[in-house]
């Protein structure tokens, strides 16, 4: 009785006054989630991103160094990331992830979706990366299943959560290029019961760092039998 | 964090972050799995039938607290395994699992587990010292495994060692009070909805400030207990004036008079809440020194607790040269967390939400200021964190409606510090009826900072930002021979400014009220542009004012409100500041 009272209250008051919004970057007073100043400070929105990897590159580029001498990932056909993964915009992805805000990625879909239909194909489905059922059991979500279902639903387009994480691998940023690939083998696989997979899907993770993970899925994905593999991811590096 | 169901052989249930806490703890059996959030299983367990008959009183099968239940029927296992599974599917859990109950073997032990640490009974100990009256939530905890030199579940162990001992409890972070839910550790119900793998689930949008919670959470609360072996010394054979101890400075008459008098309401009369009601830059910290002593002496624990960040700062200096012997810890956002116990704490409003029933003593300093005016949450804070036969000092010098009214009905003890500590009353001040504009008005407003400027540097207080920035430029212009800055709360260069306006090298600083409280600067003259704007009441008036005339070598100084509509809040500023000197005239202590 009391919530609804308040829900009434607040909604009252809504028809006389504007609801401030703030930046959830800066705590500024924005219209956006995200205001101006931090779109340009951390989604460098005229850049672009390395087509295998993500990572937002020189005005002049297509591809980052890693990724022209081989050392990047493989098997995808275009990865996007929505910002710089520094500063304010890291630490509103860490307490999303680690600080039990999966909530604010919803507060963000007026930021993701008009970059994400900017950057990819469409799709026939949105596949989030999973997660290991012991980490899962820990956290309580997924991150990359909440941002999948919010572009999923914003967009009309199917959600399959179709791969299973069999591995609770060590973090990858520990590791080097062959130790990551080697980390990783094995440690996705479709579940049961997905046979015919769609044509195009978009492969949605929270931060892409070496593009190892993204690469194992869009292989296990394509040996199923899906043909084109593109991926969102909402941080990623920049090339200096 | 995942709880689980213990259960012994002869039928007794417990929850445990630790599916093996029994190879340590002895006598747990089995394990009921998976692991749930403790709000979640606590809420499948409370509509559990209770138990066969029994002599026991009833008390409810499970206690996260007490986990020795009453003897349960054997078949309650498949029944409790029934009616989780049947629980999880109703709630439409992403878990799965299949329920079942395992044993608890040695091969269930992880690597990291050392039985041997477990043990130990001095480390044991150690935690207790650390987490003695403490809420430790689960992000706290990796800063008391690195203190012990731990691991995870090996601090674990120590925590259901301390549960199962009676002596601390597991909570789930949310409370749930009829249709609402309400932090356990801020107590807010303003929370946001979400779903997770266990259904729905809250996060606590007050307790964001020192790391947001959510019900999947748990908090760790170790009851604060008496070490036995310390001496207690009566209250009543040390009066403040055998107190051995020779403070940085010496009391003056009205001083003297306010720390027995407060003694008297502490110790005499058990008050549990005194106001100290002392004039702007009477010294009401140093007054609390005796009754901070007293406490100590008796082995209790004192916190001292302020809203601003920079008034903890100042303070603990002060504390910890009067009280060499102790080892005066700082809890502020501004510093890394500190579990190091101590006997006197120096802290923020914030931090006391990480306390439970800790503190015999809180001083609480500028009651009315923000953040804490106003906050339910702070105000929350304050009162958990003190023990149940605790007792509060409120400091301030513009005392709240709220407090006042506590007085009058008696609910609060009151003492009066109206002298300034060095005798001289505190300015009464001037009215300038001129709406400061860029026009004609501005060559009144010159003169008036002329002949300020004449006596010292210029507090230029003005109600918004916006101002600042405006007037900064309109009297940079209007004084091209001095130099004038401003700030405000959110500049990034604040500190620098204030510092350089402490030195005497800024003449005229523009500011918001992030100046109103706590600072001391020699021979500084107050203008209040604006001062009949609604964001100025009484008190912050009252506040502004008393920056002036504060130290001993400038005793007295001008403060100056420029205003174009005489106001309420003006007119009780005043006469405030004129009972003060009044009642400082009374006592007989005014040198001025």
């Amino acid at each position: 009785m009391v919530d609804l009272f308040l829900k009434l209250k607040e909604n009252a008051a809504l028809l006389w006054y504007e609801q401030t919004t703030y930046c959830l970057l800066c705590g500024n007073v924005s219209g956006e989630p995200v205001c101006l100043i931090c779109q340009q400070a951390y989604f460098f929105p005229n850049l672009p991103r390395c087509g295998s990897c993500g990572k937002i590159l020189a005005e002049t580029k297509t591809r980052c160094r890693n990724c022209e001498t081989g050392k990047g990932p493989e098997g995808l056909d275009k990865v996007t990331c929505l910002g710089y993964y520094k500063g304010a915009w890291k630490e509103l992805v860490q307490k999303i992830k680690y600080k039990g805000q999966p909530y604010l990625i919803a507060s963000l879909a007026e930021v993701i979706i008009p970059w994400v239909i900017r950057c990819l194909p469409p799709p026939d489905a949105v596949v989030p990366v999973p997660m290991h059922p012991d980490r899962l059991a820990q956290r309580g979500f997924n991150q990359a299943e909440v941002l999948a279902s919010i572009i999923s639903r914003q967009l009309a387009i199917p959600y399959q959560n179709l791969l299973d994480r069999m591995k609770d691998t060590i973090p990858q940023t520990t590791l080097g290029r062959r130790q990551r690939l080697r980390n990783l083998r094995d440690a996705f696989s479709v579940k049961p019961g997905y046979s015919d997979l769609r044509e195009i899907v978009w492969l949605v993770d929270d931060v892409v760092t070496t593009g190892s993970t993204l690469e194992e899925c869009a292989e296990v994905l394509k040996k199923n039998g899906v043909k084109k593999v593109y991926a969102f991811c909402l941080g990623a590096g920049k090339e200096e | 964090m995942l709880f689980y169901i213990l259960a012994k052989d002869n039928e007794e249930f417990c929850f445990s972050p630790l599916p093996s806490a029994g190879l340590i703890l002895g006598g747990w059996t089995r394990y009921l799995s998976p692991g749930l959030p403790l709000g979640k299983l606590l809420a499948v367990t409370a509509g559990l039938p209770d138990k066969k008959p029994t002599t026991q009183p009833a008390t409810q099968p499970f206690s996260p607290a007490l986990p020795s239940a009453p003897v349960i029927d054997r078949d309650f296992e498949n029944r409790l395994v029934q009616k989780l599974t049947n629980w999880m599917k109703k709630e439409n859990m992403g878990v799965q699992e299949k329920v079942r109950w395992q044993d608890t073997s040695r091969e269930a032990l992880p690597e990291a587990f050392n039985i041997e640490v477990l043990q130990n009974e001095t480390m044991y100990q150690k935690f207790l010292r650390i987490a003695d009256g403490r809420q430790l939530a689960e992000n706290e905890f990796r800063i008391v495994e690195k203190k012990l030199g731990v691991s995870t579940k090996e601090l674990l162990g120590f925590m259901q060692k301390a549960v199962q001992s009676g002596n601390a409890e597991w909570l789930p972070i949310f409370e749930q009070v009829r249709s609402r839910y309400f932090c356990r550790r801020c107590g807010s119900s303003h929370y946001e909805e979400w779903p997770s793998l266990y259904g729905d689930t809250y996060t606590c949008l007050d307790c964001r400030e020192i790391g947001p919670l959510n019900s999947l959470q748990i908090l760790f609360r170790l009851h604060s207990v008496d070490v036995p072996g310390q001496t207690q010394v009566d209250t009543d054979k040390c009066k403040p004036d055998q107190t051995v101890r020779s403070y940085s400075l010496e009391f003056t008459f009205a001083q003297e008079k306010a720390a027995e008098e407060l003694w008297q309401q502490v110790h005499r009369q058990k008050a549990q809440e005194t106001l100290l009601w002392a004039a702007c830059g009477a010294g009401k910290t140093e007054v609390c020194f005796p009754l901070i002593d007293s406490f100590l002496r008796q082995n209790k624990k004192v916190l001292f607790a302020a809203p601003r960040q920079d008034v903890v700062h100042d303070v603990q200096p002060r504390l910890q040269k009067n009280f060499p012997e102790y080892n005066i810890k700082i809890l502020s956002g501004a510093l890394p967390q500190d579990m190091e116990p101590s006997k006197l704490t120096v802290a923020t409003t914030h931090q006391v939400l990480r306390f439970h029933r800790a503190f015999h003593l809180i001083i609480l300093d500028e009651t009315d200021a923000y953040p804490y005016e106003g906050s339910s949450v702070l105000e929350y804070g304050i009162r958990q964190a003190l023990r149940s036969d605790g007792q509060i000092i409120c400091l301030t010098a513009t005392p709240s409606a709220e407090i006042l009214l506590r007085v009058k009905s008696q609910k609060c003890a009151i003492v009066r510090l109206p002298v300034r500590h060095h005798g001289f009353p505190v300015p009464v001040p001037e009215w300038q009826k001129n709406k400061p504009t860029r026009d004609r008005s501005l060559v009144e407003l010159k003169k008036v900072l002329r002949k300020l400027i004449a006596d010292g540097p210029i507090l230029v207080f003005v109600p918004t930002v916006a101002l600042v920035k405006e007037w900064t430029g309109v009297l940079k212009m209007a004084f091209g021979d001095l130099r004038v800055e401003g700030s405000w709360s959110s500049d990034a260069a604040r500190r620098e400014k204030t510092v350089l306006f402490r030195q005497g090298d800024i003449n005229i600083f523009v500011c918001t009220s992030i100046l109103e409280r706590g600072i001391t600067i020699k021979g500084v003259q107050v203008a209040v542009l604006f001062a009949d704007h609604t964001l100025y009441d009484a008190r912050a008036l009252v506040q502004m004012a008393g920056r002036t005339g504060r130290s001993a070598e400038c005793p007295v100084g001008r403060a100056v409100f420029i205003y174009a509509e005489q106001t309420q809040a003006m007119i009780q500023a005043n006469r405030w500041i004129q009972d003060q000197n009044r009642l400082a005239e009374e006592w007989g202590c005014l040198n001025g």
